[in-house]
């Protein structure tokens, strides 16, 4: 489902029907998903129209910028690094661009959204709530339902460390997809007990896949990289 | 030779004191300057920032280069006006008591502007409860804030007032808590309640995973056995789940058969009524069908002995 494609477009898997059609000089643009619906009238001659997942941050509104997955505990010994894949909820984005500018038009999701607090309920941040089951190898699941977030734990401390959470940040969260998988590349290096930094990185889990594009990198001015990492400084676990 | 003569003697011309013709003119395009400086720098950054910095961050900006470039074009103005500071500090005491009187309102906005400025209290955006006043803060100037109300007056509250009034902010942290209070029938299972509510409540996106919501017994009521249901939302949406939830929980409970009953009471008498209860029967209710009525129609006063009736 995910790609670049004309304005000659109908989509349909199961119950998602995506369709851009001709009306005269205007394009149309319906979708239907389950019970919710989005329709758009498009005027452009000629462009191009991309499907792929963005930062799952924006259903049903814009509450935050933090995403939060939840996961089995797992203990690390100290100065130790471990692999290990969870999964995210895929949000879908339709773009349609022209030249270099592009526009996002819809945005919709199978995943249920639901939002927690990490931290204290005064200085804490709202995040998009995620349980995640832990594997230690690459798992396939549905990439139009859920992606895999591939996490470099680093144990930096000099004692053992149980984490069990993970927050990332919208600026910066590179996605890039194929036909079978959506991926994040993320570090978290744990330099106190309770205290952890993350960050997401510029590169697939495998070779041949494409960016998605960045609906928060296109809407605020490119931050330097070290910027883009996020302090969680309220627990691992 | 002309035009340096005319321009001479428009020079010495004195309009007020030493105030020259020279001198007013120099002043008009300072005042001039100054307005289209402040005017530019405004758009300059609301185009650089407009984005980038939230509207609160942006307008405080903006504000304070204002001020400051109103307080440049003054000292501009100052050696044109012939304002001599050092009078002032000569006349000093009672000049200064009198302005200090005189303006102690407007130096109270001032500071506590200032300080409301710089302590941070409330942004533009908030949604506060000054005293009685609930609404959002639209506008913090130096002498006065501006709130919306939620039924969308305009309320200008000076800076003073705001310095010393209980200011509460509801927004200030990320989550806030609400409860209801849902009260279900003696005969009904509250642990099987409890059990549908909280799985409803899991399932709204603004109802926080953590701080998890608290459903218990909180009271056997005179008529009902009282559940109560807290919730955490994040502040900017939890008057969207608020709004919504309760209803939900009383579709989802009565679903299930679990019912929200009306106040009652039992009344036991002392001796037994001297009547069959089972025929006891309300009074019957007659039914008035409904009827047009004809606008032509009129209907004169009735003359004695007569009625409307047919």
């Amino acid at each position: 489902m995910y790609g670049r494609y004309g304005y000659d477009l109908c989509i349909e898997k199961g119950d998602l029907k995506i369709c851009f059609s001709r009306d005269g000089d205007v394009v149309r643009y319906s979708r239907t998903l389950g019970d919710s619906t989005m329709e758009r009238i498009i005027a452009s001659d000629g462009g191009r129209v991309i499907i792929n997942p963005v930062e799952p941050l924006n259903l049903p509104d814009e509450v935050t910028r933090f995403l939060e997955i939840r996961f089995e505990s797992i203990i690390i010994e100290p100065g130790a690094t471990r692999r290990i894949y969870l999964t995210f909820p895929i949000e879908i984005g339709v773009f349609i661009s022209k030249k270099a500018a592009f526009r996002c038009i819809d945005i919709f999701s199978r995943a249920q959204p639901k939002y927690s607090l990490y931290g204290p309920t005064d200085t804490g941040v709202i995040t998009r709530y995620h349980w995640s089951p832990l594997s230690l190898a690459l798992p396939a699941p549905d990439p139009c339902c859920e992606g895999v977030v591939e996490l470099d734990i680093v144990n930096t401390t000099k004692g053992w460390v149980e984490v069990s959470r993970v927050v990332l940040e919208n600026y910066g969260m590179k996605i890039y997809y194929d036909g079978n998988l959506v991926s994040i590349k993320a570090q978290m290096r744990v330099i106190k007990s309770t205290i952890a930094e993350t960050c997401c990185i510029r590169s697939p889990i495998r070779e041949g896949m494409r960016k998605s594009i960045e609906l928060y990198y296109t809407r605020t001015i490119g931050l330097s990289e070290s910027a883009l990492t996020f302090t969680m400084d309220a627990g691992v676990h | 030779m002309v035009f340096n003569a005319v321009a001479e003697y428009y020079h010495n011309i004195s309009l007020f004191g030493e105030t020259t013709t020279t001198d007013i003119i120099s002043i008009v395009l300072i005042v001039l300057g100054g307005f289209i400086i402040i005017r530019i720098v405004r758009n300059r950054l609301k185009r650089s920032f407009g984005d980038k910095l939230p509207k609160s961050d942006l307008d405080f900006v903006m504000t304070l280069s204002t001020y400051l470039i109103y307080l440049i074009t003054i000292l501009l103005l100052l050696p044109y006006l012939h304002f001599d500071l050092s009078g002032l500090f000569v006349a000093g005491g009672i000049v200064a008591l009198a302005l200090a009187f005189a303006t102690q309102n407007i130096v109270s906005n001032l500071v506590s502007g200032l300080f409301l400025m710089f302590e941070r209290p409330i942004k533009i955006g908030d949604n506060v409860s000054i005293e009685s006043l609930t609404g959002t803060v639209q506008n913090i100037q130096i002498m006065s804030t501006i709130v919306r109300t939620y039924d969308g007056i305009y309320v200008r509250i000076p800076n003073s007032k705001m310095f010393t009034s209980d200011i509460t902010n509801l927004v200030a942290h990320p989550a806030r808590r609400f409860e209801y209070t849902v009260g279900i029938r003696y005969q009904d299972d509250a642990a099987k309640a409890i059990a549908l509510i909280k799985n409803l409540i899991d399932r709204q996106p603004y109802a926080l995973k953590s701080p998890g919501p608290l459903v218990y017994v909180d009271k056997l009521d005179e008529s009902s056995v009282n559940i109560v249901v807290k919730v955490w939302a994040p502040s900017l949406f939890w008057w969207d789940l608020r709004t919504a939830l309760l209803w939900k929980i009383k579709v989802e409970l009565e679903k299930n058969g679990i019912q929200i009953p009306f106040p009652q009471r039992e009344l036991w008498f002392n001796n037994t009524l001297n009547a069959d209860m089972k025929t006891v029967r309300p009074p019957p209710i007659r039914e008035v069908p409904y009827q047009e009525t004809d606008d032509c129609l009129e209907v004169g006063k009735p003359g004695p002995g007569e009625t409307h009736d047919p």
